[in-house]
């Protein structure tokens, strides 16, 4: 009896495949047809790393200047285009308000200094103050046209005020700006 | 070790197991020949179709009155309760009357209003008078043990009933003439006419002789209960013991003059007529669709005297019945003009004959094919689109850009469905949540933090120049782009994208579009 019944089960488990099967096979006449459009888009990305993005001048006599060049504080400075599309780099200053109170200028005075830089990829910077421009406030243009993973090398410059009233370590910050040069 | 008592052992017990296997196999065989289903082959039908049994109508039971030998006398009416052996299709109620006429005012069996038989009434009115008439009842017969109630006229004259029941597959009737036997004279069987009906012959007489009348050559008594012996003479009842058509006897045997009164009469099962059926479409005439359609299939069924269902099938040709059984069609009812819907999904192009098998569960199945074809087609429905390809390039984060031309310069990239079809289609789009560029980005109405915008606009039909107005924002559904279009023909659309306001990966991402043509 018992065989019986699993053949009976194997029967209806045969049935019920056989069944499924046949919906498988069964031919669908599908009422439609489709076409694709192939679309891509990619969004920008405005990178830039700055290499090592750090200068310490050191003690420089009032009045003195001080450059990143290997016989001075030895710290050029690279610019790198991290980003996905081609890039232009600026650059600017500004004026020292902790601690000290410096004006950033193209000259130096009392209470005012420069900061100075030369695309040192593009120019011969070796003989400041030659090919070397002043900082302002504002962005100038470092280099242009920059393509994904191309680098920008720099130097800077800085002239201390010719008379301070500020003794202490003074930080004189200067920003990188890439923008999308297409 | 074996011993052989072992083996004979195994021996009888491999025996046992073939012998229920075998048997198992016929068990399934006769099951699947006798249920008649399921149906394998239309013509010739395999299994065979169970048919009902056609009998005619047969006597059933008899009862009387009266017992002993006193009818009634005296009184508006008597009764007694009549026992069926089987479901009654005809009631007959033979009385007699002890007088020269009939006495009998109207008769019920259970409480149905019994019709005195036309012609049936036959009378001796000299010597030993005596009537003899005939109340018949062929439908809407209660089952069971009913009450037999015959209405008299209210005075001495003694009267005495039999009531016998008749079993058949259908109601009853009286067919043809009774036969009647009249006045002074000698018995002998009567043959009672049924023409081409199968008939059962009932016969009842009177006679003023003191014995019982004897059955006739044939004809068979019907027994204790449907006679009676007064004394100086007699009632009874006999009915053939065959049955069937044409000319046949009934009645009684008794060689001596007597006063007499007889009625020899033939009851049938009403005949039975098999179902009518016409299939009226398709008839060729304007019967085209392609696949998937739905058509209706007309017919007229009707059967007077049963409920009459009917299957429909599709054939190659108009003859055979060797069609396919149309899933949906299937036990339809009765009506004129009446329609059923045929979906023609998953059907094979072609030409196609429809036609019905009607049964009653009683006479043979009818059929009828259509006296034309449907021509059913195949579904054609194609679409391309030009040129399939958009490239939107780098765009900034929180940004929109469209394939017009004054986006995409110089002449944008506008995109072009191109359609043939021989069906009426909705062109539908849809778009996908992006990826590939190391992230996925969610296709939104509206643009988010890896969420982005994807709209199309209908330049065919409207005016894409200046988005967003008239661009609507894909979804992962489709959505009509244009409904109704049919033939060879092209649809423009042009495209907007608007990026996340924050991406988390710059990679080139896949923002792809489905465009889809498909019967509404």
């Amino acid at each position: 009896m018992s065989e019986l019944i699993f053949r009976l089960k194997k029967i209806v488990a045969l049935t019920a495949i056989v069944s499924l099967w046949s919906l498988v096979l069964t031919p669908f006449v599908l009422a439609a047809d489709t076409g694709d459009v192939t679309a891509t888009v990619t969004v920008k990305n405005i990178a830039i790393t700055v290499s090592d993005g750090s200068i310490a001048y050191g003690s420089v006599a009032a009045g003195g200047t001080k450059s990143t060049l290997s016989g001075e504080a030895n710290d050029m400075q690279t610019v790198t285009n991290s980003g996905n599309v081609e890039e232009d780099f600026n650059i600017k200053g500004f004026n020292v308000s902790s601690g000290c109170s410096w004006t950033l200028a193209a000259t130096q005075g009392s209470e005012q200094y420069f900061h100075k830089f030369c695309n040192d990829t593009d120019q011969d910077c070796s003989t400041p103050p030659t090919s070397y421009t002043a900082l302002t406030t504002n962005y100038q243009s470092l280099d242009t046209n920059i393509v994904t993973s191309d680098s920008v090398d720099f130097q800077l410059q800085i002239g201390v005020p010719s008379s301070t009233a500020c003794t202490s370590e003074a930080t004189v910050t200067v920003t990188v700006q890439a923008v999308d040069s297409t | 070790m074996i011993f052989p008592t072992n083996i004979y052992c195994i021996l009888k017990k491999m025996k046992l197991k073939k012998i229920r296997k075998i048997f198992l196999i016929i068990l399934l065989v006769f099951s699947w020949l006798f249920s008649s289903r399921p149906v394998l082959w239309q013509n010739p039908r395999i299994p065979p179709e169970i048919k009902k049994a056609k009998a005619s109508a047969a006597y059933d039971a008899v009862s009387e009155s009266h017992t002993g030998t006193t009818g009634s006398a005296s009184q508006d009416s008597f009764s007694w309760t009549h026992t069926p052996v089987q479901t009654p299709r005809g009631v007959l109620v033979f009385v007699n009357t002890i007088g020269s006429s009939d006495l009998s005012t109207s008769v019920t069996y259970g409480g149905v209003s019994m019709n005195r038989v036309s012609g049936s009434t036959a009378t001796d009115s000299a010597g030993e008078p005596g009537t003899v008439t005939a109340w018949f009842l062929g439908s809407g017969i209660p089952t069971g043990a009913q009450t037999v109630t015959v209405n008299r006229t209210n005075n001495a004259t003694v009267m005495y009933a039999v009531c016998i029941t008749i079993t058949g597959e259908s109601d009853t009737t009286i067919v043809g003439t009774p036969v009647l036997l009249q006045g002074d004279g000698t018995y002998t069987v009567q043959a009672v006419d049924s023409g081409s009906q199968t008939v059962q012959r009932f016969a009842a007489g009177y006679s003023g002789g003191g014995s019982v009348l004897v059955a006739g050559t044939g004809s068979t008594s019907t027994g204790a209960s449907g006679q009676i012996d007064y004394g100086n003479y007699t009632f009874t009842t006999v009915f053939e013991k065959g049955r069937g058509s044409g000319s046949r006897d009934v009645g009684f045997s008794y060689a001596t003059t007597e006063d007499r009164a007889a009625v020899h009469l033939a009851v049938a099962a009403t005949v039975n007529n098999p179902p009518s059926l016409t299939v009226s479409q398709p008839d060729g005439t304007e019967d085209t669709i392609y696949v998937g359609q739905s058509y209706n299939i007309t017919y007229t069924l009707s059967d007077a005297e049963d409920i009459a269902t009917v299957d429909f099938y599709y054939d190659a040709n108009d003859s055979g019945l060797d069609g396919t059984a149309i899933t949906g069609c299937q036990d339809q009812g009765e009506g004129e003009g009446v329609t059923c819907s045929w979906n023609t999904t998953g059907m094979t192009p072609g030409s196609y004959y429809v036609y019905g098998i009607a049964t009653d569960g009683i006479n043979d199945s009818v059929n009828d094919y259509s006296s034309g074809v449907i021509t059913i087609q195949a579904v054609s429905i194609s679409i391309t689109v030009f040129d399939g390809n958009v490239a939107y390039g780098m765009m900034a984060k929180n940004s929109s850009k469209t394939t017009l031309s004054s986006d995409m310069p110089p002449s944008g990239d506008m995109q072009t469905i191109n359609y043939d079809t021989n069906v009426s289609v909705n062109i539908n789009i849809k778009g996908y949540d992006a990826s590939g560029g190391g992230c996925t980005w969610t296709l939104a109405s509206s643009n988010g933090n890896d969420q982005y915008v994807h709209q199309f606009c209908n330049e065919t039909d409207g005016n894409c120049s200046s988005p967003p107005t008239s661009y609507t924002a894909l979804t992962t559904g489709y959505q009509t782009l244009k409904s109704g279009v049919s033939g060879v023909g092209s649809v423009d659309f042009h495209l907007r994208l608007t990026t996340p306001t924050e991406s988390s990966c710059y990679g080139q991402q896949s923002v792809n579009v489905t465009v889809q043509a498909v019967q509404p």
